[in-house]
């Protein structure tokens, strides 16, 4: 069975790059494939964004003085995964609207794009908080996105 | 990232390549969109070649959404060609492709969007 790796990070300007070492390290010792791995990024990436943009925006002292967390147990079957950020309780999937392009193109949403797109690219996601902590646990599945 | 040009017939190519991320998005976005002031009717069309490009995250769309609606503003065409396979995913998954005109290839953007351009082009090696 897999052991669970977990690793504090900042969410300083440098923050993510060391984030995705961490991510494909793990990924990297277990065989995991590219494409899986850049699923799994672009869902770290939506998530670590939604935090320091959003989450952490009004803390004192902003955001770049907060943490997140990442836990990572990884198989050949597929990642397991939870995100969290000490941010006030808030639970980003509540009321996910996918963006509408089908209207004309001053109307399209320019942002909010990355939670939707968590929506759809993880199996088994779910929101909680607890230990003052929001907690974002969900599965990649190995080779693809998942809807 | 970097997004390199080349004028072809009534076209504008541009190649991106490396990352378009958190921490290069900015970048992207600087070298893109001053390229929309000349994508009108007696201007260039723009194909944006993506072939290099392997990873794009939500940011990057923002930034070609933009593109998008200045493009329209000013009836002017702009186009993706050549996504690699796991971005074309992503793509795909964000019904990205409802928002900008996706080719399989820089060849196959010219024959729609740019007969002058697809008269006198030639993949580089």
């Amino acid at each position: 069975m897999a052991t669970p790796q977990i690793r504090q990070f900042d969410t300083g300007p440098e923050a993510f790059a060391q984030l995705r070492g961490f991510v494909e390290h793990c990924c990297a010792d277990a065989g995991i494939d590219p494409r899986t791995i850049a699923v799994l990024l672009l869902i770290c990436e939506e998530l670590f964004e939604n935090s320091v943009q959003h989450g952490y925006r009004d803390t004192p002292g902003g955001a770049s003085e907060q943490h997140i967390w990442l836990t990572l147990t990884v198989s050949g079957e597929g990642i397991d995964a939870i995100y969290e950020d000490a941010a006030p309780a808030y639970d980003p999937f509540a009321k996910v609207s996918p963006p509408d392009y089908s209207g004309p193109a001053e109307t399209w949403r320019v942002g909010g794009l990355g939670i939707p797109l968590v929506t759809r690219l993880t199996r088994d996601l779910r929101y909680e908080h607890t230990g003052k902590r929001n907690r974002i646990l969900f599965s990649v599945p190995v080779d693809g996105a998942a809807s | 990232m970097q997004l390199s040009e080349e004028r072809i017939g009534d076209a504008l190519l541009l190649k991106a390549s490396g990352r378009i991320d958190r921490a290069s998005v900015d970048t992207f976005k600087t070298a893109l969109l001053p390229h929309l002031e000349q994508c009108k009717p007696g201007g260039h069309v723009i194909v944006l070649d993506l072939s290099a490009i392997d990873y794009i995250s939500s940011l990057g769309f923002q930034v070609l959404l933009v593109a998008q609606r200045r493009a329209k503003a000013q009836y002017g065409s702009i186009a993706i060609a050549a996504l690699q396979p796991g971005v074309k995913a992503i793509f795909e998954v964000a019904n990205f492709a409802s928002v900008i005109r996706c080719f399989e290839s820089v060849r196959d953007a010219f024959a729609e969007l740019s007969p002058s351009a697809l008269a006198s082009y030639t993949p580089r090696a």
